[in-house]
């Protein structure tokens, strides 16, 4: 691939990656690095690509799996005691301070997250989703279905009515 | 609204709260390319992955060694007993030092509260897997030691411990730089222990987490920026076999281990193979699955020789279910991991597995 190339990978799909890399690190510092090896492994990939489609799915897919490895690392676990132990997310803000992640997000598990982050915003079906996570259609949908329902169920306290939800999602 | 449309406005909030704009993310995929590039040419050649290590030399914690103190890590140091604990605690307290570090960079807002959960337990693993290396390298001013390593997989620990014949430097031991697989993410090292003009170190690699076959060779090769490279001993080897039959079992939904809930949902599990390691275990199974549940199920039970039992359900948090590949038969596969956090499952003692009524004896 070439640097214009890259270039233009870059402007076109980094926040998806980044986006997606949240949904598992939910530490805007560890997605920036995933993004960053995500497009170093583009770069330096051989392979060729049929279309744009096909990058943006393959940027997903390296992405996940990086975010997943991150997950896995002990260093990981250990250096995040805060959010693990509080379930406390934040953003340091360069010019604000810290932000605090919106409450439904943080509620979501990330398993979910990234199945609802998929279909609803990057608008990938359930079996693209599935595809996408190497997992089962019938476990996408599961994924979101539950995501779905937590969404419910969050908004439904925020809201005192659980009814109301029902009709929404 | 419908949910389509909440999704968008939760991500429409944490949007673009990356740290670095497109032109940072474009110049830094390139200097580490070119990184790579200059690695490749540069006769060490494997790597696809240039590596550099950074170092986070930090002040020499003076601790006073406590009379509570439950490590024995003198087989990690090699030394005598009373240094190594010191060793121990020192490492104990720097990892603590780490985490506090990490929770003061998060910016705490006003009322809320720190939560450190260091335990020692979680800090055994260290030692359990420590494997001894003992080797000394002259450098003219100083002397290099390393004295043993841990690696889990995924992270590198290394002890060593540097004699300089002339001053201590302002930052002893940050001369040595362990390379990896790549430099992203952030890498650590600190000076522990000083005695005399040698200065004790522990180091941890991070992020240097294998993808592919060709990272896995982080296991076998660390080298060091001097230029020097070892390749540790491999003593530790998992506990892996197969069992064709199948097992008929019932499992728990992982969703709910921390619950203890048991799903009594039951499935054809054909055991593929399980590895278990210190760090837990991995497990490969096929799953005649009629349930959308069963690729998030999980065994519960490891006997030792002793006849204890460990209670895998008492393993909470970070268990990941892996991926299941469907096909059109109606089975997956499915891997598994558990016990990963920082619990321990010691492999040698292990005389079987039991996923509810079923046990598996694993044969010397």
């Amino acid at each position: 691939m070439t640097e214009d190339e890259l270039e233009r990978c870059i402007a076109l799909y980094r926040k998806m990656v980044w986006s997606a890399a949240l949904c598992y690190v939910k530490n805007p510092a560890d997605a920036d690095d995933v993004v960053q090896d995500v497009f170093l492994k583009l770069y330096t990939y051989d392979g060729r690509f049929d279309n744009d489609e096909h990058i943006k799915a393959w940027l997903l897919k390296c992405a996940v799996n990086r975010s997943k490895n991150i997950l896995r690392s002990h260093w990981y676990r250990f250096s995040q005691p805060l959010e693990a132990a509080d379930n406390k997310e934040y953003f340091d803000d360069k010019d604000s301070g810290v932000i605090e992640l919106p409450e439904l997000f943080k509620k979501i598990s990330p398993k979910n997250r990234i199945a609802l982050y998929l279909h609803y915003i990057e608008g990938y079906s359930v079996e693209e989703t599935a595809r996408l996570l190497n997992i089962s259609k019938s476990a996408a949908g599961v994924r979101l279905m539950r995501g779905r329902k937590q969404l419910e169920k969050l908004i439904a306290d925020e809201r005192g009515n659980g009814n109301e939800l029902q009709k929404d999602c | 609204m419908n949910c389509k449309k909440i999704v968008n406005n939760i991500w429409s909030e944490i949007y673009d709260r990356s740290y670095r704009s497109d032109d940072q993310t474009f110049e830094k995929v390139l200097e580490r390319a070119k990184k790579v590039e200059n690695k490749a040419h540069g006769g060490r050649g494997k790597r696809k992955f240039a590596a550099l290590i950074a170092f986070a030399a930090a002040a020499v914690i003076t601790v006073s060694v406590g009379a509570a103190f439950n490590f024995d890590f003198i087989s990690l140091f090699g030394m005598g007993k009373t240094a190594a604990e010191k060793e121990a605690y020192m490492v104990r307290d720097w990892l603590m030092d780490l985490q506090k570090e990490s929770i003061s960079e998060i910016n705490i807002p006003n009322g809320a509260e720190a939560n450190y959960n260091y335990t020692e337990k979680e800090l055994d693993f260290i030692q359990s897997m420590f494997r001894e290396l003992d080797q000394s390298f002259d450098y003219g001013d100083r002397i290099l030691h390393i004295g043993g390593y841990v690696y889990d997989g995924l992270v590198l620990y290394v002890m060593y411990d540097v004699t300089y014949k002339g001053e201590i430097p302002d930052s002893p031991g940050s001369e040595f730089r362990f390379s990896a697989e790549d430099d992203s993410g952030s890498n650590n090292c600190r000076p522990i222990h000083t005695e005399g003009k040698t200065v004790y170190c522990f180091g941890r690699t991070y992020a240097e987490i294998p993808e592919d076959k060709d990272n896995m060779e982080i296991m076998t090769c660390i080298t060091l920026v001097e230029g020097f490279e070892f390749t540790p001993n491999e003593d530790y080897k998992p506990i892996s076999f197969n069992v064709s039959q199948p097992l008929n079992t019932e499992v728990i939904r992982l969703d709910e281990i921390n619950k203890k809930t048991v799903d009594n949902s039951e499935a054809d599990i054909y055991l593929k193979e399980l590895t278990l390691s210190p760090m837990g275990a991995e497990m490969t199974a096929t799953v005649n699955w009629h349930s959308e549940s069963h690729n998030e199920t999980l065994p519960l039970y490891v006997t030792y020789d002793d006849g204890t039992v460990l209670d895998l359900s008492e393993y909470t948090g970070n268990v990941d279910t892996g991926t299941g590949v469907g096909n059109s038969s109606g089975s997956f596969e499915m891997t598994y991991y558990f016990g990963r956090n920082m619990n321990i499952v010691y492999t040698d003692r292990v005389k079987s597995i039991q996923i509810f009524n079923e046990v598996i004896v694993i044969e010397e």
